[in-house]
């Protein structure tokens, strides 16, 4: 854990352990010493649809269904991180990918932002489902037209049930 | 097709118009937009449905080529009204300089005349990177002396009985705001809030009173969804700009009242055209006022008597 380059492997590691236990019948239980691993710790905390650690992140991201889940509350206290987990997890999905919204309790505007952001360097086709009114209103207030697009390939107001379910 | 803004359609135009009588009012107006029809601008009547009904008939066929919007419902409040300007001017995609006119009514109160009066000053600069032609009608028969008055201040042109000239009592944005701003504005109501959080750095904490408060006196889900993002935006702005802490205090006013105050230990501002400016769309800041002028009736930002920065929002004007 060195290099950042050592990091971002680590965590697209992750990622793709993720989403194989994601569609496995298994589960797993990841450890981290903060003392060694630092603030990457928070980096790899973030992409497990579990935690058990209080006072931690506020939010996550993994894969759930083929779609990635974002779960949780996003302010100023955690943008540099749900960008960094937002870049590897788009990274480590291929050009469609499905944001699934429907448990993200709260996004301020510098995290739709940063959401934005990062949809625009991954360049391929990203919808979102689940994502609330108030999610479409605040980007059309502040010109995300990026996310308004993605609201609405995604079927904006839709339950983010995934089809035939 | 995209539009530089502020580019090849010229400037931000901004007349008063005063008049006296409906004849005045047809006979100064009618011309002005069909010129402006004529010319294949965009063209707007922000304005009271019996000055509509007189354009209407005045204007006969050339009227459908004029969108009217009920003044009462689009000047809700200054800064709805500027955002919903900033939206119709930036949604446009047309060669030829879009022509407005609007008429505000002003209200009755001290604080009502004051803050529209703000308002008349404010897109001058708020609207400024807008080309457009906007004419603001007043009414000599309904208006206070005083106001009417304070729209060669608030107005680089003047027009009446035919004529337009410059002002020369017009005075810059920033110069008339600080007349008009007392400190009286930053004033927190003196009963004993219902939330009071000092130091606030728990921001999921201090969204949840907000939203416990302004839900408890009778707001709609939807709008305490809508205001509690603001709030959190403001919070954010004194965490990152305000010296790191802030003071949340809210006072809730059943039915539908919520007064929410944010205190940091910045060193204040003495910008009085914050939260005025719309953002540019898709940029990473700036936004967090603005959204909060935009959401609450009622709006004050300022330096406070400690020295920070206070933003007072309510949605009781």
């Amino acid at each position: 854990m060195s290099t950042a380059e050592a990091r971002r492997e680590f965590l697209r590691f992750e990622l793709a352990v993720d989403r194989l236990i994601a569609t496995a019948p298994m589960s797993a239980l990841c450890a981290y010493d903060r003392s060694v691993l630092g603030a990457a710790a928070d980096e790899l905390f973030v992409v497990h649809p579990q935690h058990h650690w209080h006072g931690g992140p506020d939010f996550h991201l993994f894969h759930e269904n083929g779609r990635i889940m974002v779960v949780g509350e996003i302010d100023v206290t955690n943008h540099r991180l749900f960008e960094v987990a937002l870049d590897a997890v788009l990274a480590e999905n291929g050009r469609d990918v499905v944001l699934d919204l429907r448990r993200l309790r709260f996004v301020d505007l510098g995290g739709l932002y940063r959401l934005e952001r990062a949809v625009r360097r991954h360049g391929g086709d990203v919808r979102i489902v689940g994502g609330s009114p108030l999610l479409a209103r605040c980007c059309e207030a502040v010109g995300l037209d990026l996310l308004v697009s993605a609201l609405d390939a995604g079927g904006r107001r839709g339950t983010g049930e995934p089809p035939g379910s | 097709m995209t539009i530089v803004e502020g580019g090849h359609r010229g400037s931000f135009e901004h007349d008063a118009f005063v008049y006296g009588s409906d004849a005045e009012y047809v006979d100064g107006l009618v011309p002005l937009l069909e010129d402006a029809v004529a010319s294949g601008a965009p063209v707007y009547a922000v304005v009271p449905p019996r000055n509509a009904a007189l354009l209407r008939s005045a204007l006969r066929s050339h009227a459908d080529r004029v969108v009217f919007a009920d003044a009462a419902d689009w000047y809700s409040w200054p800064a709805a009204a500027i955002a919903r300007y900033d939206d119709v001017l930036r949604g446009l995609e047309s060669d030829a300089k879009p022509f407005v006119i609007g008429e505000v009514d002003f209200g009755t109160s001290r604080r009502e005349l004051a803050d529209w009066t703000r308002y008349e000053a404010v897109i001058n600069d708020a609207l400024a990177h807008h080309a457009a032609h906007v004419v603001c009608s007043y009414d000599e028969r309904r208006l206070p002396g005083t106001v009417v008055d304070d729209a060669r201040r608030t107005h680089p042109h003047v027009r009446a009985r035919g004529e337009r000239r410059q002002s020369e009592r017009y005075v810059s944005p920033d110069r008339l705001l600080r007349t008009l701003v007392p400190a009286v504005r930053l004033e927190v109501p003196s009963a004993a809030p219902e939330v009071d959080l000092d130091g606030v750095v728990a921001l999921g904490a201090a969204r949840r009173a907000f939203a416990t408060a302004a839900g408890a006196s009778g707001i709609t889900p939807e709008r305490v969804d809508d205001l509690t993002v603001a709030v959190n935006e403001v919070l954010t702005n004194a965490m990152l700009h305000g010296g790191g802490a802030a003071r949340l205090r809210v006072w809730t006013q059943p039915p539908g009242g919520v007064t929410c105050v944010v205190d940091d230990d910045g060193p204040g501002s003495d910008d009085v055209l914050l939260g005025f400016r719309p953002p540019r769309p898709g940029r990473a800041g700036g936004y967090g006022l603005w959204l909060a002028r935009r959401l609450f009736e009622r709006s004050e930002i300022a330096r406070s008597p400690g020295g920070g920065l206070r933003v007072l929002l309510s949605t009781v004007r």
